[in-house]
């Protein structure tokens, strides 16, 4: 029996949701897009950034969206320093090898996180308060999420559409051999594209903390969302990943309502296989 | 890599060494250094296993662990459902598991590089999320086998010190052989593989069915030893730390999975007992530092020195 109250309540959810999954994709889509290499900390800096966004709420006690500017500079500058540190030698590696090298920060990240907040769930309890529309409920919080996510992700697009270094990126991305000829310093692209993946990646931790409960072996599912929407929305293209991770949320949202909660992670697994396995057989 | 095949090595050597040692335990008969050496040989089993595909062929495999898990409760459940003794099901261990490489491998190793990667860290996940949802395999308790038979230290040594020996004869045969040579081809450039006439479908393929096998009958012996299948068997950090051991000894050698295993395990071993809360911070940090340092492996060193590793190596 179709229910069109239900139907519409999840498809609101979803969206609300989807666009956070989304800018947290756009992280992942642009590191991956411009360096070639997979970041496979990405669910674990999602986290890290959730973690940090908790700690600033219950020691400073102001609204967590005041954390959002400290939140993308720290996110720039982990990126750019990671970058400088040891980004030059990880480019080089073998695609296989670098996700080893990701794995072992992404273990060392969440392991971290272990030991400085423990197992527990947090979450940040902020506007708890919803309103109704024509029978849908709508979170507050979420709808501030989302107007917040919208407002990120149009800065970042004049960020590369617009000024002289998003087009030195977009240069990269489609040819770096070709960038380099024709005199942009790659390196620099490189360390700056790596902040601000991670600026945006720490972003949607923070928008991750405002909405849901988090342990710190949350990043899982978060960077399987991730994979999926940058594999659906095109390595390297931020509009693709952005509306594939929308899909995502509706496809979670979903399956939630009309199957189980539990399994919404294995059906964006499967979309990532068949994915992968229509679009990128033979791709190296 | 290795460019002279003769026989007779350090790599050789360094196993015949190793069983030679292995068989200490044996004689003493002492259940604790019996279970000290099986757990090291149960490591060194499971880096030869993965090197079969990944370290021969170059394909990232982070589900590998998906394979012992599933001969683990293969053995697990027939011997619930059966009541006799678990050993007579340790060809089921490698039949199941092969059988489901074979099933997705032609499409899944159509897949190269990270998406290889990702694909297969997704998947083993998926494994497990099926088995823990499936009743009759107890969902997440898992099936304890110790009222079916009479568990002894013994047997269970045995058994994985012959699964080692006979993953060194196959190692040491893909070395010799000239299968082993046109795997090696795939790695370095498969591409160019095929164009030589490499059926490359078929080669890695074959590594793969081989490899899930071969973690399989270690994940039943495994559930045997431990007298319980559960969903810890599925464990990504062991997946990543057989993995870590194999691309630290060096992939695709007959030496590296055992450097790279008597590495690791030691080394974990210490920072287990020494940092009971930061080993694994420790550990992720020593998996980057390998990547970065090392991205061939320890016993490539070697081949830096042609003078020395023309009359020793047998990498």
């Amino acid at each position: 029996m179709f229910n069109p109250e239900i139907f519409f309540q999840a498809l609101v959810n979803g969206l609300l949701m989807g666009t956070v999954y989304g800018i947290a994709a756009v992280g992942l889509s642009l590191i991956w897009g411009v360096l070639g290499v997979v970041n496979l900390a990405h669910g674990s800096f999602i986290i890290l950034s959730a973690y940090l966004t908790y700690w600033f709420f219950v020691y400073t006690g102001l609204p967590p969206l005041s954390t959002v500017p400290l939140s993308i500079v720290l996110g720039f500058a982990a990126g750019y320093l990671l970058y400088k540190a040891v980004g030059q030698k990880v480019v080089s590696l073998d695609p296989s090898t670098s996700v080893l090298f990701f794995f072992g920060l992404s273990l060392l990240l969440s392991n971290t996180i272990l030991n400085l907040w423990g197992p527990d769930v947090r979450g940040i309890p902020w506007l708890i308060q919803s309103f109704q529309i024509a029978e849908i409920r709508v979170s507050l919080a979420r709808l501030i999420t989302l107007a917040t996510t919208i407002l990120c992700f149009i800065s970042l697009y004049i960020l590369i559409q617009r000024t002289y270094i998003g087009k030195a990126i977009r240069a990269v991305v489609i040819n770096r051999v070709g960038a380099a000829a024709v005199g942009i310093d790659v390196h620099s692209i490189f360390a700056v594209s790596m902040g601000i993946g991670i600026g945006v990646t720490f972003f949607s931790g923070t928008m991750i903390a405002m909405v849901n409960p988090f342990t710190p072996a949350s990043g899982e599912g978060y960077l399987m969302y991730s994979f999926a929407s940058v594999v659906l929305g095109g390595v390297g293209n931020i509009i693709g990943t952005l509306l594939a991770g929308i899909l995502m949320g509706l496809v979670e949202s979903f399956i939630g309502v009309y199957f189980s909660q539990s399994i919404s992670p294995a059906a964006a697994f499967i979309i990532l296989v068949l994915v992968i396995l229509v679009r990128y057989r033979g791709a190296k | 890599m290795a460019q002279n095949r003769q026989p007779l090595k350090i790599g050789v050597l360094g196993y015949l060494l190793v069983f030679g040692l292995a068989v200490v335990p044996l004689l003493t008969g002492s259940p604790a250094s019996m279970a000290y050496a099986w757990s090291f040989l149960q490591m060194l089993a499971l880096v030869l296993s993965l090197n079969l595909i990944t370290g021969f062929t170059g394909y990232v495999n982070f589900g590998h662990i998906a394979f012992y898990g599933v001969g683990a409760y293969a053995v697990a459940y027939l011997t619930t459902t059966t009541r006799i003794d678990p050993y007579l099901f340790i060809p089921f261990a490698a039949i199941v598991p092969a059988a489901i490489a074979y099933a997705i491998g032609r499409p899944l190793l159509s897949i190269r590089g990270p998406y290889f990667a990702i694909t297969t860290l997704g998947l083993g996940e998926a494994v497990r999320v099926i088995i823990v949802n499936i009743p009759q395999f107890n969902y997440s308790e898992g099936l304890p086998i110790a009222a079916y038979f009479r568990y002894n230290v013994f047997n269970s040594y045995i058994a994985m010190y012959i699964t080692v020996v006979a993953l060194f004869l196959t190692t040491l045969l893909l070395r010799r052989t000239r299968y082993g040579a046109m795997l090696e081809a795939i790695r370095e450039d498969e591409d160019l593989a095929e164009s030589m006439g490499v059926n490359t479908r078929k080669a890695k393929l074959a590594a793969y069915v081989l490899s899930a096998a071969a973690a399989g009958v270690i994940g039943g012996l495994t559930a045997i030893t431990h007298v319980y299948a559960h969903p810890g068997f599925f464990s990504i950090n062991l997946n990543v730390s057989v993995l870590a051991s194999l691309l630290m000894g060096g992939g695709g050698t007959l030496l590296g999975p055992l450097v790279g295993a008597s590495i690791f395990y030691f080394i974990a071993d210490a920072l287990l007992i020494r940092f009971p809360y930061l080993h694994l911070v420790i550990f992720g940090a020593v998996v980057m530092m390998i990547t970065l340092a090392m991205p061939r492996g320890l016993s490539f060193i070697l081949y830096r020195y042609p003078k020395i590793s023309q009359r020793i190596a047998d990498v």
